[in-house]
């Protein structure tokens, strides 16, 4: 039999948990975090002059009856915020596939359990096809057999899957990136995009211990995973610290990026336990609380 | 300075085919392994352009030819180098002495019987040899039957020789010879050049 994505021990610790965003999106009512944008809320915002066409029902009469000048109530909006999963499926990611699945199934049952509407979108070089689902837990088997019938393979390519995306969704939201960033071209720029278009990221980058510190040495002939490019390298001590200081270069600049737009970074090695990644990782910075 | 164990030309020849394997297995493993990675990226800083003429030289000496050092040593302990000559090495000698029944009969017109005479040249060819060869005397008649085991003390040796006595069986010399044979295959003479002679 088949291992689950995610054990039950772990759906239930999951279920005390919420998504958590900070922007402010507009939308329809139905969620749980309050937005600056007014409308039909319960909780008072503020009041703004009547303008020809707007709802009479809002007018504050006690105002008027006062002043002699037609007001308008306005209210605290609770709107329902769409939270996309953008899973990496290239090639690079292979070895890291399992993990962004779970991660990804984490998320989107959290998400289930609360009610958010959760898109679950793989991307290589494109956006490939998607996987929408919300309206509570019980949804969450069709969501895990979706990733679990994910398979890694392509190039990583985010200009054009953020070009897509930003004309394929419309409604703002958060938009949760689970990759390794390992994009030849510079995916920074993509995704300041897609944060000026006013999503909210949060950026998961995943990496395998060889990743970041590689264990080999002396002559080497590498090949790209996705590009298939080959480069020859006499790799020492100093090679390989340079190389790290590059990746955590890279790491830091991918974090700065997200929290200038707003969002959020969370870097994961694989070797850290799934668990351990949601409760301590992600809660840590305010991704999930 | 000689090799007990090898001639000259089996010794290079065994150390050339090893060493042939060893630089081989050097070359191979400085080879460059395939690695597929994420991405190059990264590799940038750490990249150093290697020249193919560089590839094919050896670029760390010292731990080939320590490589090498130790093999040479290696095949120098198997080899027992000795110092001095070989003639001047220690030899093991295996002595026959013929004590069958036709020893007992009268040598010329001296007082004295053919085993008496044997005697005589047998301490004489004792007393030859040098201080660091051992003999083994082996009395030889019907059955060879050892009187000594490998011995370098002279006195012993002498004493040996001197209580033979005739028997009453025949000289078997194919099984005396076999016998001596059989000493030096069987790994009686230990440590030492295994040339041994039969008087």
């Amino acid at each position: 039999m088949a291992q689950p994505l995610l054990d039950q021990n772990f759906l239930q610790k999951l279920e005390r948990l919420t998504l958590h965003w900070q922007k402010s999106f507009p939308g329809l009512v139905g969620g749980r975090i309050p937005s600056r944008f007014s409308g039909l809320g319960q909780e008072f915002l503020d009041h703004r002059h009547f303008h020809h066409g707007d709802d009479l029902r809002a007018v504050n009469w006690r105002a008027y009856l006062r002043l002699e000048k037609l007001f308008l109530k306005m209210f605290h909006i609770e709107p329902r915020i769409p939270v996309r999963l953008l899973l990496d499926c290239s090639e690079s990611m292979a070895p890291k596939l399992e993990y962004a699945r779970q991660l990804a199934g984490a998320l989107c049952y959290i998400g289930l359990v609360r009610l958010d509407s959760i898109c679950i979108q793989p991307f290589r070089s494109t956006l490939e096809e998607s996987f929408v689902c919300g309206g509570g837990r019980h949804r969450f088997l069709p969501a895990a057999r979706f990733l679990e019938n994910l398979e890694s393979g392509g190039k990583t390519d985010f200009l054009s899957v953020c070009r897509q995306f930003a004309s394929t969704f419309n409604q703002r939201g958060l938009v949760v990136v689970v990759s390794d960033f390992m994009d030849d071209k510079d995916p920074e720029r993509p995704l300041q995009y897609l944060a000026d278009f006013g999503h909210e990221l949060t950026l998961v980058q995943i990496w395998t211990p060889e990743d970041r510190e590689p264990p080999w040495d002396g002559e080497l002939e590498l090949t790209d995973a996705e590009s298939g490019e080959r480069v020859e390298l006499s790799v020492d001590t100093n090679a390989r610290r340079e190389y790290t200081e590059a990746f955590d270069e890279y790491s830091r600049r991918l974090n700065l990026m997200a929290n200038r737009t707003g969002g959020r970074y969370v870097g994961l090695p694989t070797s850290t336990q799934i668990e351990a990644a949601v409760f301590d990782s992600l809660m840590r910075v305010g991704v999930i609380q | 300075m000689f090799f007990l164990n090898l001639s000259l030309p089996e010794f290079l020849a065994i150390f050339t085919a090893v060493s042939g394997i060893v630089v081989a297995l050097y070359l191979l493993s400085r080879a460059r392994r395939k690695q597929v990675v994420p991405t190059l990226r990264f590799w940038v800083h750490a990249k150093q352009p290697v020249p193919s003429s560089r590839r094919r030289r050896i670029q760390q000496p010292w731990s080939l030819i320590l490589q090498l050092i130790s093999l040479a040593l290696l095949l120098l302990a198997i080899s027992q180098l000795k110092l001095g000559s070989r003639e001047t090495a220690q030899r093991d000698h295996v002595m026959l002495l013929d004590a069958s029944s036709l020893m007992g009969a009268q040598y010329g017109s001296r007082q004295g019987t053919l085993l008496d005479e044997a005697k005589l040249k047998a301490r004489a060819y004792v007393r030859a040899l040098p201080g660091s060869d051992r003999v083994m005397v082996v009395r030889a008649d019907g059955l060879p039957s050892p009187a000594t085991g490998m011995e370098s003390n002279r006195q012993r040796i002498e004493r040996a020789i001197e209580e033979t006595r005739v028997g009453a069986s025949a000289l078997n010399l194919d099984q005396a010879f076999l016998f001596a044979g059989q000493i030096r295959q069987n790994k009686i003479i230990k440590k030492s050049y295994p040339r041994t002679k039969i008087i």
